[in-house]
C-alpha cells in the first residue's frame, strides 16, 4: 500500500477525531454533556487497551499462551472493587478538587509538595516509555503496511514524527483550554470513547477474518496447532513458578487499572457522576473479554501461516490480512491500532502535563520570591503555556525514546515495566484512604524505596540488554556480589523478571510505608487530611472543611483568586460559597477561615494542592495548630456534622408528616363534600315521594265529591309512593349498617346453583313479557357455598333487576355460574346500553351515584350497586364490571368458598 | 473471584487436556471469566443503587 494513501487515511481519521471532540465541546456549550453518560464513561475506561493490547497481546500469546490474559483478568477482578475503592477515590477527588494522581497522594499526606514532585517524577519515568511504546507501535504498523524497512533515524522522512506533531496539536487544542485542571475535558473524553469503539471493531473484524476467513473456526485452529509440537507448551502454563507469574500478572494489572495516570485521569478526574460506575463495573470487563476473544486465534493462526517467515509476532494482526491481500481490512486494522495508540497518548500526556506543571514547575516558581511578587492576571496564560510546553516536552521525549531506546524492547516488556512502576503508588493510595495512621514519611520513603528496587530489578537489566551498561552487573551483580544480582536479588531465583521485581519492590515499599508511618510523628495538616480521606462520607458535608486558623484579608485573598480564575468567576465562587454557608462577606475586611480554606481548595483545582497551599500562605498569616487543636476541630466538626445529619433527618420526617397531613386533609374535605352531596340527594329523593303523597292526599281531602274510582286511583298512588319511600329508607339504613359493620353475616351452607336457578325461573316470566331472552349456564354439580344466603340473593336480585332494566326488547341476558376451585363466580351479561370505561370503578360508589342523580336521574335509588359491593366485600369476594358503550355489560362477582367439604352432586341439566 | 483464577483452583485445569479441540485451561479461563462478568452485572445492577442511595442519604 502506498505511503500517501496511508497518510491520507490516517489524517482523515485524525480529522474525524477532531470532529468528535469539537462536536462534544459544541454540545456542552449548548448545555448537553456527551460524557455525562455511563456508556461513554465505561468506553473511556477502555483507554486501558492500548497498542500493547492490540499488537502486544498477540505477540505474547505466541510465546506464553494465555498468560497475556492476566492483564485483563486483573481489571475484571478490580471492577468488583470499584464501589468500595474507586467510588471513594472519586468522592475524595471531587471534595478536595484534586487534579492528578500525584495531587491525590500529596493532598492525602498533608498537601506535601515534595511528595507530589516525587510521584510526578516517578510517573514520568514509569510512563514515558509506555507512550514511546505507542509511537513504536504506530511506526511498526506503518512500516508493515507500506512494506518498508523499519523507519530509520531521518527525522524528516519519519512518519511517526508527523503523527506525533499532529497529536501534540490535538492535545494542546482540546486538553489545555481551561486553566482549571479539575474541569472535564469533554472533547477529549468523547474522542477517547470513540476510539475505544474503533479499536474494538477493527480487532474483532481482523479476528473474524483470521478465524473464519483463513481457518475454519476455533476448532480448526486448535486442531492444527495441536499437531505441532512447538504449540503444545502454549496450552498450559508451564515453568517452575508459572502460578506465581500468573498471580503477579493479575495483581499488577489490578493496581495498574486504577493507578496508571491515564486510568486515574479518565476513571476519577473525568468522572462526571459516580452513578456511572454502576454500568462501568460490568461494561468495562465485557469490553476486555470481547477484545481478547480473537487474540489466541490470531496468534496461533499467524504462527501457522508464517511458520518459516521472519515476521514479528507483535504484528500478526496486521500482517495476516496483508499476507492474504486484503488492503481494506489491513487499513481498518491499521486504524484500529492507530486509535488504540492515540487514545492512550492523548490521555496519558494530559495527565502527565498536569503533573509536570502543577507539581514540578509551579511549586518551584511559587517559591521564587521574584515570581511570587510579580503574579498578576497573566498567570493564567503562564500556567496554560507551561502545560502546553510540558505536552510538547513529554511527546518529544517519548519520540526520542522510541527512536533510540525502544527498539531494544518488545511491546510487552515495556508495558509490564510501566505497570510495575505505577504499582508502587498502590500502598500509599490504598493505605491513605483506609488507614489513618499512614503518614507522609511512610508514603514518601515507601514510594522512593519501591521505585529504586523497581528500577534496579527491571530497568537496569533492560538498559544492560540494550548494551548501554556493562552486562556483567546483571550476570554477577555489582562488584560481583551475587546476592545483589538485579534479576535474582538476595538469591531469589526461578521467577520471571516482572514477578521478581514486583515481589521485592512491593515488599520494600510496603515495609517502609508501614514502619515509617507507625514510627513517625505526623504534622497537624496530615492528621486532618487523613481524617478527611478515610472518613470522606462523614466529612463530605458543608461546614466540615476548615481547620485553617490565622489572619487573612479579603482583598488579598480575592486578588489572588482573581489572578488565577478571573474576576467574575472568583467573585461567583466566593459569593456562592458564602451564601451556602451563611457567611457575611465584606470585601474590605478580614476573611472568614472557611473562605480561606475554600479559596485554597479552588486554587488546588488550578495549580495543585501543594502549590495552592504555598500561594495561600503567601497572602495570609497562618497560626500553627497543635495536634490537640486539630483533634478538637475535628471533634467539633464531627459534632456539627452529626447535628446537621439529625436536622436533615428531622426535616425529612417533618416534610413527610406535612405531606401525610395534607393528604388526610384533602381526603377529609372530599369525604365531607361527598357526604353533603349524598345527604342532598337522599333528602331530595325523600322529598319527591313526600310531595306526591302530600298533593294526592290534599286532593282527596279537599274534594269530598271525588268518585270512588278516582279516589281509589289517588290512594293507590299514595300507597305506591309510600312503598318507594320505605324502600329508599331501608336501603339507606342497610348501607349504613354495612358500612358501620353493624350488619353481621348469617353464614349457612346452601347450593348456589339452586339459588341462581330459582331466581332464573322467577325472572324468566318477566323476561318473556319484556321479550328478553334470559338464559343460564351452570355446572353439572351441586355447588355448596358457605355464605349469607339472603344477602347473596339480594346481590343477585339487584344485578338481574338492573340487567332487566337496561336491556331493551329482543335483548339477551345470560347468567353464568362457575366453580373456580376456591371460589364461586357468577356473571350476569346483558346486551343493554353499556357503561363507559371510565365509570367502571365509579358505579360501585354510592357517592358517585348520588352525585350523578343531580345531573341525570337514573332508574332506581342508585344505592343498589354500592350495597352489592359491600355485601360481596363482607364475604371476602370481588365484584367488577366489563363493558363498553352500546356493547352491553357483564357484571361479575366472586365469593370465596372456605368450607372444605363442598360436595359435588351431579345434575341432570347443565344449560337451559 | 480472585480465587477462581489463582492457585490452587487454577492448577486443577492447568493440564494438557482438551475438550473437543479446545485446551482445558483455555476453556476454564473463558468460562470463569464469563461467570465473573455475570456476577458483576448481577451485583452492580442490584446492590449499588441501594448503596449509592445510602451513601447519599448519609
Amino acid at each position: 500500500m502506498s505511503n500517501s494513501i496511508i497518510i491520507i487515511c490516517s489524517l482523515l481519521y485524525l480529522l474525524i477525531l477532531f470532529g468528535v471532540a469539537y462536536y462534544a465541546e459544541h454540545q456542552l456549550k449548548k448545555g448537553k454533556s456527551i460524557i455525562n453518560n455511563a456508556y461513554v464513561y465505561a468506553l473511556s475506561l477502555c483507554v486501558y487497551c492500548t497498542a500493547w493490547t492490540y499488537y502486544g497481546s498477540v505477540g505474547r500469546a505466541t510465546t506464553n499462551g494465555i498468560s497475556f490474559l492476566t492483564i485483563y483478568i486483573g481489571p475484571t477482578i478490580m471492577a468488583a472493587l470499584f464501589f468500595p475503592v474507586l467510588r471513594k477515590i472519586i468522592r475524595i477527588t471531587k471534595a478536595q478538587r484534586i487534579n492528578s494522581i500525584a495531587d491525590f497522594i500529596s493532598t492525602r499526606y498533608g498537601k506535601n509538595a515534595s511528595l507530589a514532585a516525587v510521584v510526578s517524577v516517578f510517573c514520568i519515568i514509569g510512563v514515558l516509555p509506555y507512550i514511546a511504546l505507542q509511537l513504536k507501535a504506530i511506526a511498526i504498523s506503518f512500516d508493515i503496511l507500506t512494506k518498508n524497512a523499519i523507519s530509520g533515524h531521518n527525522f524528516f522522512s519519519d512518519n511517526t514524527l508527523y503523527f506525533t506533531v499532529f497529536l501534540t496539536v490535538f492535545i494542546i487544542i482540546f486538553g489545555t483550554r481551561s486553566v482549571d485542571a479539575t474541569e472535564k475535558h469533554e472533547g477529549l473524553v468523547a474522542a477517547v470513547a470513540f476510539e475505544s469503539v474503533i479499536k474494538l471493531v477493527a480487532f474483532l473484524v481482523a479476528g473474524v477474518f483470521v478465524t473464519y476467513g483463513i481457518f475454519n473456526g476455533f476448532n480448526d485452529i486448535f486442531l492444527k496447532a495441536n499437531q505441532i509440537d512447538e504449540f503444545k507448551k502454549l496450552f498450559t502454563l508451564s515453568g517452575e513458578n508459572a502460578n506465581a507469574g500468573w498471580f503477579s500478572g493479575i495483581l499488577l494489572s489490578m493496581m495498574a487499572v486504577l493507578f496508571l495516570p491515564r486510568q486515574f485521569q479518565v476513571g476519577v478526574i473525568e468522572n462526571v457522576n459516580e452513578e456511572h460506575l454502576k454500568k462501568a463495573v460490568w461494561l468495562f470487563p465485557i469490553y476486555l473479554f470481547v477484545i481478547n476473544i480473537f487474540v489466541i486465534p490470531i496468534a496461533f493462526g499467524g504462527k501457522l501461516v508464517f511458520q518459516n517467515m521472519p515476521i514479528d509476532a507483535d504484528t500478526f494482526v496486521l500482517a495476516l490480512p496483508l499476507h492474504f491481500n486484503k488492503p481494506l481490512l489491513s487499513m481498518l486494522v491499521f486504524l484500529g491500532g492507530f486509535s488504540a495508540a492515540t487514545s492512550m497518548i492523548i490521555v496519558e500526556t494530559i495527565a502527565l502535563s498536569t503533573m509536570v506543571s502543577n507539581n514540578l514547575v509551579m511549586p518551584f516558581l511559587f517559591r521564587q520570591q521574584n515570581f511570587k511578587t510579580s503574579i498578576d492576571k497573566s498567570i493564567r496564560k503562564t500556567i496554560l503555556y507551561i502545560r502546553r510546553f510540558s505536552i510538547i516536552l513529554i511527546l518529544l521525549f517519548a519520540y526520542l525514546y522510541d527512536q533510540y531506546v525502544a527498539q531494544y524492547f518488545s511491546l510487552v516488556s515495556i508495558g509490564l515495566i510501566s505497570f510495575a512502576g505505577v504499582a508502587q503508588f498502590a500502598p500509599a493510595i490504598i493505605g491513605g484512604i483506609y488507614w489513618k495512621t499512614a503518614s507522609k514519611n511512610g508514603a514518601l520513603v515507601g514510594i522512593i524505596v519501591g521505585f529504586f528496587v523497581w528500577f534496579y530489578t527491571l530497568i537496569l537489566p533492560s538498559i544492560a540488554q540494550a548494551h548501554l551498561i556493562n552486562e556483567n552487573i546483571i550476570s554477577n551483580g555489582p562488584f560481583n556480589i551475587w546476592w545483589l544480582k538485579p534479576q535474582s536479588l538476595f538469591g531469589l531465583e526461578g521467577f520471571d523478571s516482572i514477578t521478581h521485581s514486583l515481589f521485592w519492590s512491593m515488599f520494600f515499599n510496603c515495609t517502609a510505608y508501614f514502619v515509617f508511618s507507625v514510627y513517625s510523628k505526623p504534622i497537624p495538616q496530615e492528621v486532618y487530611q487523613a481524617e478527611i480521606f478515610v472518613d470522606i462520607d462523614k466529612y463530605n458535608l458543608p461546614g466540615s472543611d476548615s481547620i485553617w486558623r490565622g489572619t487573612a484579608y479579603m482583598p488579598d485573598l480575592f486578588s489572588l483568586l482573581e489572578n488565577f480564575l478571573g474576576k467574575e468567576r472568583a467573585n461567583n465562587l466566593i459569593q456562592n460559597y458564602a451564601h451556602r454557608h451563611k457567611i457575611a462577606i465584606d470585601f474590605g475586611s478580614k476573611a472568614d477561615p472557611r473562605i480561606v480554606s475554600f479559596s485554597e481548595k479552588i486554587l488546588a483545582g488550578v495549580i495543585g494542592s501543594a502549590s495552592a497551599r504555598i500561594m495561600v500562605s503567601s497572602v495570609t498569616k497562618e497560626e500553627e495548630l497543635s495536634l490537640n487543636e486539630v483533634f478538637k476541630i475535628l471533634h467539633e466538626s464531627q459534632q456539627m456534622i452529626e447535628l446537621n445529619k439529625e436536622l436533615r433527618k428531622k426535616s425529612i420526617e417533618l416534610t413527610k408528616a406535612t405531606e401525610q397531613l395534607r393528604e388526610a386533609n384533602l381526603q377529609l374535605k372530599t369525604m365531607d363534600e361527598l357526604k353533603d352531596e349524598f345527604l342532598y340527594t337522599v333528602t331530595h329523593e325523600l322529598r319527591t315521594p313526600l310531595t306526591s303523597i302530600r298533593s294526592l292526599t290534599e286532593i282527596v281531602h279537599d274534594n269530598p265529591d271525588l268518585g270512588d274510582e278516582e279516589r281509589e286511583k289517588f290512594l293507590g298512588a299514595v300507597v305506591k309512593e309510600t312503598e318507594r319511600l320505605s324502600h329508599l329508607i331501608t336501603k339507606v339504613l342497610n348501607l349504613e349498617k354495612y358500612e358501620s359493620g353493624k350488619q353481621k353475616l348469617n353464614l349457612t351452607s346452601f347450593d348456589m346453583n339452586l339459588l341462581v336457578k330459582d331466581l332464573y325461573t322467577s325472572y324468566k316470566l318477566v323476561a318473556n313479557e319484556k321479550a328478553i331472552n334470559l338464559t343460564i349456564t351452570q355446572p353439572n354439580s351441586m355447588l355448596l357455598l358457605h355464605a349469607d344466603k339472603d344477602l347473596v340473593q339480594q346481590v343477585l336480585v339487584n344485578l338481574i333487576s338492573n340487567a332487566m332494566k337496561f336491556t331493551p326488547e329482543q335483548g339477551k341476558i345470560h347468567l353464568v355460574i362457575s366453580d373456580l376451585q376456591n371460589e364461586v363466580q357468577v356473571s350476569i351479561m346483558d346486551t343493554g346500553k353499556g357503561i363507559a370505561k371510565e365509570l367502571h370503578e365509579l358505579i360501585f360508589d354510592k357517592f358517585f351515584q348520588a352525585k350523578n342523580q343531580t345531573i341525570k336521574k337514573p332508574v332506581g335509588t342508585g344505592l343498589g350497586l354500592a350495597i352489592c359491593k359491600k355485601i360481596i366485600e363482607m364475604h371476602g369476594g370481588k365484584i367488577w364490571v366489563e363493558s363498553e358503550i352500546e356493547k352491553g355489560a357483564c357484571f361479575t362477582f366472586t365469593i370465596p368458598n372456605f368450607e372444605p367439604g363442598n360436595t359435588l352432586i351431579e345434575y341432570n341439566e347443565s344449560s337451559i | 473471584m480472585l480465587l477462581a483464577f489463582c492457585y490452587p483452583i487454577f492448577t486443577i485445569f492447568n493440564k494438557p487436556k482438551f475438550v473437543g479441540n479446545i485446551p482445558l485451561l483455555y476453556l476454564y479461563v473463558v468460562i470463569a471469566w464469563l461467570l465473573a462478568i455475570i456476577l458483576l452485572v448481577v451485583s452492580s445492577e442490584i446492590k449499588p443503587s441501594k448503596k449509592l442511595q445510602k451513601g447519599k442519604d448519609e
